[in-house]
């Protein structure tokens, strides 16, 4: 049925996913206007979970189609530009990460969002926000990933701030717009040199004459590319703008932001920087090792203080793009299939872990309305599902068996080792020990903590669209977990033929 | 088979946590059902067992650069402890019924149970290293909640420092796991001994001091131990029993699993033996000296065990088949009688109350059947004929005197001096808790309910026909070990 839509405007059937997101976003504004006639605009987000759900089933009807054919490339030319849109598994694969969080948000929002006011707006931002995100995947020359990098930094900036009402979100919003825009300027630049040293934005172009220029200027415009998508993935010393935004948003949005939005600057880093490192991939390598592990130390290092719980699990997913990028440091240090398929993995068992982790966080905020871990004590008594999803996703982040966190933090470290990267492992194991500390330092609080005053009180399960878009982000950590074939099959064979594609 | 038994066993977690708010306590008579179950299927290959082993392979991760195998192998060297764990968690579930009758969320205590039996089954019979790491890790979490939840005192600290140490100890484990992947693209144990031959000595020692040092933390081997004393402590009764009674001995396991094949032309020298001779000596005689000086019971067993996990390191370190033999065979014995004591320390908790031995006395005259199962628990560890904890540890001493050690009959020496010491702090234990006067505050204590009885008798009885028939289990260890010494 849906195939239909792409092939009446001439597009192949690998855009579907794309498609059919812009039509149910076009239809959102109209929507909106009926919706508020009779007070209803909540409803917008059952909407949305709608076109989420379509274009997640395209993807998947679609997958066999994309793995046989490897990669389709389109270039739509313009005199002087061209913009190339690609459909290949590695797109593919973020697109089912990044619809499967916006799904749980949309869901999670219906109830979450229903006591604000403007909600046309937030689910038309959100929208806006997946709709960037998935379009990103699809395009593989710098300049059409600019302009649809824009559309999701844009509506997430408005997002985060969207209780412009209150104090904080509009702090912690400026304070994000100012880091990222910075960065969005940065990398700008940084494509100007590019084509203004390879004659072309188009992705296997460039990877083919960045590697040819000399090593100064190769290291100039990767640098710049680099420090972009950087502040976007928020990279050691870049992150400083994360811990005020991802608390500061509302809950499911907090969710897409640390579960998927920052893996955007990691999507750019495997798309344009990995295959265009040529003479300098040694000295990147190690470079990316660096900064992978003082973002790791760092975060882990400042979540053991916070409080705030929101804030806690902001660190820590900068903590886990420091992972992210061991992975992405052996693959361009020598293991290039091996190290993206591990970075990759843990992009999507990250984003499922902390996705389950900010919406189970929304899910006692809705209810009790505070954030500090010492008012939440013994929460688990009142709120068992909250508080057993919470654990589930904390565990999952600790890299605990039988849950996805083990499959891909394991597979990292290996790549490490693979790649000779020794210290990088060992830091990483490491790493990971400290943050289980503080999963269970918090766990201990939630499940065997008294309960305190205002959880005995107030507490009670939140409204059923929230629990529902727990259970299914829980459903699919517990079967990822026991069964994870296919999770590694799609990302080795993702990273093989990406890399063959170079 | 196996994959069905571990499907069943983590299924029967969330089964049992909806029927356990309807059961309360008596939800542990329906956690024991899928063990049992397990347990017989398992008596039922006992004959493939002898001939070849009994092998299920299956596909799990499997693309292009990286394989990972869902593989199974039962042999002598696991048969033992495979059926020790179910039968001791068998037990241990059905005398959590009584034991847990006062406590709250008995549900959720029996479905984290059934995970970590789950944990414990898979890792004693998995045969790759990532799936062995999978199954490993599984019986952290649930015992970690485990106490966590139910134990006493400090729990929360204690359970933490449980985690803590022993999270520690798998970072090196999984180190040395990824690295022997590394280097031979394979995670299967089948090829491990191929692996260590192709190793320089130097990475071999090193890997084999890696993983000691991993699963060391695991049995506790002195100076490694430092978590055991308040965990096993701590713990709710029935987890004393699984974690000191078969939990700490799949670490020993492992390395004759893993670490010997890929490290036996390194270990099987002079030195090594010697070393690791020593190692388990320290933690035989500190752990027994130790336990003499307690006066909670519980911190006696836990001390008992750091010196009783000793003696099967010491079987092992020599090196040879007969003291591996041994070792094999003195973990499925103080699976039994280490059990045995923690349930008897359990019916002290339950019946009376206190677990101070400064406040106990004279209860043999108030609870007799208890008094005379804590007698045959706490001889079989010191040692007397005629129970089985005396066949192993005679094997484990004949296994070092064939040892290639120069000292090895100053160190058998002094490992016999450490048996009189495990005599010494089992008698002041029975002498203390049921002899003597018996004090005003104690004077109603009677036997507990057959619930707690039946398990309890149980081991004692699988104890005594063990120490008369050994070969019933010994039959199966021996065809095992051809397959790792040759």
């Amino acid at each position: 049925m849906v195939s239909i839509f792409s092939e009446l405007i001439g597009l192949p059937s690998g855009l579907d996913p794309l498609v059919i997101l812009i039509i149910f976003t076009m239809i959102t504004p109209l929507l909106s206007i009926l919706l508020r006639r009779v007070n209803a605009e909540k409803y917008l987000g059952l909407w949305a979970t709608l076109g989420f759900l379509l274009a997640l089933i395209s993807t998947f009807a679609n997958l066999p189609a994309v793995i046989s054919s490897g990669e389709v490339m389109m270039s739509v030319a313009y005199p002087f530009l061209s913009s190339t849109i690609i459909i290949d598994l590695t797109g593919y694969f973020f697109t089912i990460i990044f619809l499967i969080i916006s799904l749980a948000s949309a869901l999670h929002s219906v109830n979450y969002m229903e006591r604000d006011a403007n909600l046309g707006n937030y689910f038309l931002l959100l929208q806006l926000m997946t709709l960037g995100l998935v379009g990103l995947t699809f395009t593989y020359d710098l300049f059409t990933f600019f302009v649809v990098w824009e559309l999701m930094a844009i509506s997430s900036y408005v997002l985060v701030a969207f209780r412009y009402h209150l104090d904080e979100p509009v702090e912690a919003g400026v304070k994000y717009l100012l880091m990222s825009g910075l960065g969005s300027l940065i990398m700008l630049y940084g494509i100007s040199y590019v084509y203004g040293f390879t004659g072309s934005l188009n992705g296997v172009a460039i990877s083919q004459y960045l590697s040819t220029i000399p090593i100064i200027q190769l290291t100039f415009t990767l640098s710049l590319l680099l420090i972009g998508f950087g502040i976007k993935a928020a990279f050691f010393p870049f992150w400083t703008w994360l811990p005020d935004a991802h608390p500061a948003a509302p809950s499911p949005i907090s969710a897409m932001l640390s579960g998927i939005v920052i893996k955007a600057g990691i999507l750019g880093i495997i798309r344009f920087i990995l295959p265009s490192a040529g003479m300098i991939s040694n000295s990147l390598g190690i470079t990316l090792a660096i900064i992978s592990a003082l973002t790791m130390t760092t975060a882990n290092l400042l979540a053991l203080l916070q409080d705030d719980i929101k804030r806690l699990l902001a660190y820590s997913s900068i903590t886990n793009i420091g992972f992210i990028l061991i992975g992405l440091s052996s693959a361009i240090y020598g293991e290039r299939v091996i190290g993206t398929a591990a970075a990759m993995l843990h992009v999507f068992t990250h984003a499922l872990g902390k996705g389950l982790a900010f919406l189970a966080t929304g899910s006692m905020i809705y209810v009790l309305e505070t954030r500090s871990i010492r008012e939440v004590e013994g929460l688990g008594r009142k709120m068992p599902l909250t508080t057993a999803t919470l654990i589930l996703s904390l565990l999952s982040l600790a890299g605990m068996p039988p849950l996805p966190g083990f499959w891909s933090k394991w597979f990292l470290i290996y790549s490490a080792i693979k790649a000779n990267l020794w210290f990088l492992a060992i830091l990483g194991v490491l790493n990971s020990v400290l943050a289980v500390i503080f999963y269970l330092w918090l766990l201990q609080r939630l499940f065997f903590g008294e309960p305190t005053h205002k959880v005995l009180e107030e507490g009670k399960e939140s409204p059923v669209l929230i629990r529902i878009a727990l259970i299914i982000l829980s459903a699919i950590i517990i079967i990822i977990g026991f069964y994870p074939t296919p999770i590694y099959d799609l990302a080795v064979k993702a990273s093989e033929l990406f890399t063959s594609l170079i | 088979m196996i994959p069905e038994i571990l499907a069943l066993l983590i299924i029967w977690s969330p089964i049992i946590y909806v029927l356990g708010k309807a059961l309360k306590h008596r939800a542990g008579y329906i956690a024991s059902i899928p063990i049992w179950i397990a347990l017989i299927l398992l008596i039922f290959i006992h004959s493939e067992i002898i001939n070849n082993g009994f092998t299920e392979i299956y596909k799990w991760v499997e693309t292009d650069f990286i394989s990972i195998s869902f593989s199974f192998l039962i042999d002598g060297i696991n048969y033992p402890i495979v059926l020790i764990i179910l039968f001791v968690t068998a037990l241990a579930s059905i005398y959590s019924v009584t034991y847990l009758e006062h406590e709250e969320y008995q549900e959720t205590y029996f479905a984290y149970y059934m995970l970590y039996v789950a944990g414990m089954v898979g890792a004693a019979l998995s045969m790759n290293l990532i799936q062995f790491f999978f199954f490993w890790e599984l019986m952290l979490v649930p015992s970690y909640l485990l106490i966590a939840g139910w134990g006493y005192g400090d729990r929360r600290r204690v359970a933490f420092k449980y985690f803590l140490y022993t999270q520690l100890g798998s970072i090196l484990i999984l180190l040395g796991i990824l690295y022997i992947g590394t280097i031979s693209g394979s995670f299967e144990i089948w090829e491990l001994a191929s692996i260590g031959a192709q190793l320089t000595p130097q990475i071999r020692t090193i890997l084999a001091a890696i993983f000691i040092i991993g699963f060391g933390v695991k049995m506790a081997i002195v100076p490694l131990h430092g978590w055991l004393p308040e965990a096993h402590a701590e713990a709710p009764t029935p987890i004393s029993v699984i974690l000191s009674g078969v939990m700490i001995e799949i670490g020993l396991y492992a390395l004759i699993r893993i670490v010997m094949p890929i490290s036996m032309p390194t270990w099987n020298t002079p030195e090594a033996t010697t070393y690791l001779m020593i190692l388990g000596l320290i933690s035989m005689i500190y752990g027994g000296i130790m336990a003499m000086v307690q006066d909670d019971v519980k911190r006696l067993l836990a001390y008992s065990s750091i010196s009783q996990m000793g003696y099967m390191f010491f079987g092992v370190a020599a090196a040879t088949s007969i003291g591996i033999e041994g070792s094999i065979f003195h973990v499925f014995n103080h699976g039994l009688l280490k059990g045995l004591l923690f349930m008897v320390a359990g019916v002290l908790i339950h019946q009376v109350g206190i677990r101070d031995m400064r406040k106990l006395g004279g209860l043999a005259y108030k609870m007799p059947i208890t008094a005379s199962l804590a007698v045959i628990g706490a001889m079989g560890i010191a040692g007397l004929p005629g129970i089985s904890g005396f066949v192993s540890e005679y094997l484990i001493f004949l296994g070092g005197i064939n040892s290639l050690s120069p000292y090895k009959y100053i160190i058998i020496m002094l490992a016999v001096l450490a048996t009189v010491i495990s005599a010494g702090y089992m008698t002041m234990f029975i002498r203390r808790v049921f002899f003597g006067p018996l004090s005003e505050e104690i004077k109603d204590a009677r036997d507990p309910p057959p619930t707690m009885l039946i398990p309890m008798a149980l081991l004692a009885l699988t104890a005594i026909i063990l120490g008369i028939y050994p070969s019933v289990i010994l039959r199966y260890i021996i065809p095992g070990l051809s397959w790792l010494m040759r």
